[in-house]
C-alpha cells in the first residue's frame, strides 16, 4: 500500500518536473513508454520501418509540447496514445492507395512472453491477426490493443479515448464480434 | 443458448490474450531516438542561454549608451546657455 503511494508519488514527480522542462526526468518518461508506444504503431501500421519513424515523431512532438502537458489525473501514456493516434492517422491518410500492408517482417517477442509451440505458426496467426485487426475502424483497433497488449480496464481505456466506461464496454462486444465474423470468414475462404 | 454464446465468446477472448504480443522495438533504435531527443534538446537549451545572454549584453550596451549621451548633453547644455546669454547681451548695446 505504502510502496503504491511511493510510486504514485514518484510518477506524479517524474511527471512535474518533465513539465517544467527536466530532460532527465523526460527520459524516464521516455524509457517507461517507447515499448507500448512502438507496439500501438507497430499493430496500427504492420511494419516495422514506420513504426519507428512514427514513435520518434509521437516522442519528438510530446517532447516539444510538454510544457503544455495538464495533468487531469489521467495516465501520462494516454497523452501519447492521443498523440500516436493522430500521427497514425495522418500516415494512413497519406498511405491510403496501399491496401495491404505486409507482414513478412518477424516481429520480436518480449523477453519472459509464452513461447509458442512453434514460432513460425506463431508468426503466422499475428501477422494474420493483424491484417485483420487493421481491416476494424481506427477506434477499435485502439481498443484491443490497449485491451490486450496493455492489459487496461475499460475505465482506463475510456479515459485514453475520452469516452464513458459504458461506451467502451459497447464497443468492446461488439468491435469482438466483428473481428471474430471476419475471422471466420477469412476461415471459410481459405477452405 | 447465451450460456453457449457466453462460453464462446470468452474462448475467443482468451484467444486473442494468447494473440496479441507485445513488440520490443529494436534496441538500437531506442537508443538513438534516445541520444537524439535528449542531446539536441540540451543544445537547444544551451543555445538559448547563449542568445539570452546576448540579448541582455545588447541590451546592456544599448542603456548605457543612451545614459552616457544624456549626461554629456547635459554637461554640454550649462555652456550653450551661457555662450547664448552672453550673446545676447552683446547684440543689446543700449540696455
Amino acid at each position: 500500500m505504502t510502496n503504491n503511494k511511493n510510486q504514485e508519488n514518484s510518477v506524479e514527480n517524474v511527471l512535474a518536473k518533465a513539465v517544467e522542462g527536466d530532460l532527465e526526468a523526460f527520459s524516464v518518461l521516455y524509457k517507461e513508454n517507447v515499448q507500448r508506444i512502438y507496439t500501438y504503431i507497430y499493430y496500427r501500421t504492420g511494419n516495422k520501418h514506420d513504426a519507428e519513424d512514427l514513435t520518434a515523431r509521437v516522442f519528438q512532438r510530446a517532447l516539444g509540447h510538454i510544457r503544455k502537458y495538464e495533468d487531469k489525473g489521467i495516465p501520462f501514456s494516454a497523452w501519447l496514445y492521443r498523440i500516436a493516434h493522430n500521427l497514425v492517422a495522418n500516415w494512413h491518410r497519406d498511405h491510403s492507395r496501399k491496401k495491404e500492408i505486409s507482414i513478412d517482417e518477424t516481429p520480436m517477442e518480449l523477453p519472459g512472453a509464452e513461447m509458442p509451440e512453434s514460432s513460425m505458426i506463431k508468426n503466422q496467426e499475428v501477422g494474420e491477426l493483424l491484417t485483420n485487426v487493421r481491416r476494424l475502424p481506427a477506434d477499435r483497433q485502439m481498443l484491443l490493443i490497449l485491451k490486450f497488449v496493455d492489459g487496461l480496464t475499460n475505465m482506463e481505456i475510456a479515459a485514453i479515448m475520452g469516452k464513458s466506461e459504458g461506451a467502451i464496454k459497447s464497443l468492446y462486444h461488439r468491435t469482438l464480434l466483428q473481428l471474430r465474423s471476419r475471422i471466420e470468414q477469412d476461415g471459410k475462404e481459405e477452405l | 443458448m447465451d450460456k453457449i454464446a457466453g462460453n464462446s465468446s470468452n474462448k475467443f477472448e482468451n484467444e486473442l490474450k494468447k494473440k496479441f504480443i507485445r513488440f520490443q522495438p529494436d534496441e538500437n533504435f531506442v537508443k538513438k531516438l534516445s541520444d537524439k531527443l535528449f542531446e539536441q534538446s540540451s543544445i537547444t537549451l544551451e543555445n538559448s542561454k547563449k542568445y539570452l545572454y546576448n540579448f541582455f549584453f545588447v541590451l546592456f550596451g544599448l542603456f548605457s549608451g543612451y545614459f552616457l549621451i544624456r549626461i554629456i548633453k547635459s554637461i554640454l547644455k550649462p555652456k550653450k546657455q551661457e555662450a547664448k546669454n552672453n550673446h545676447s547681451k552683446i547684440s543689446q548695446p543700449g540696455t
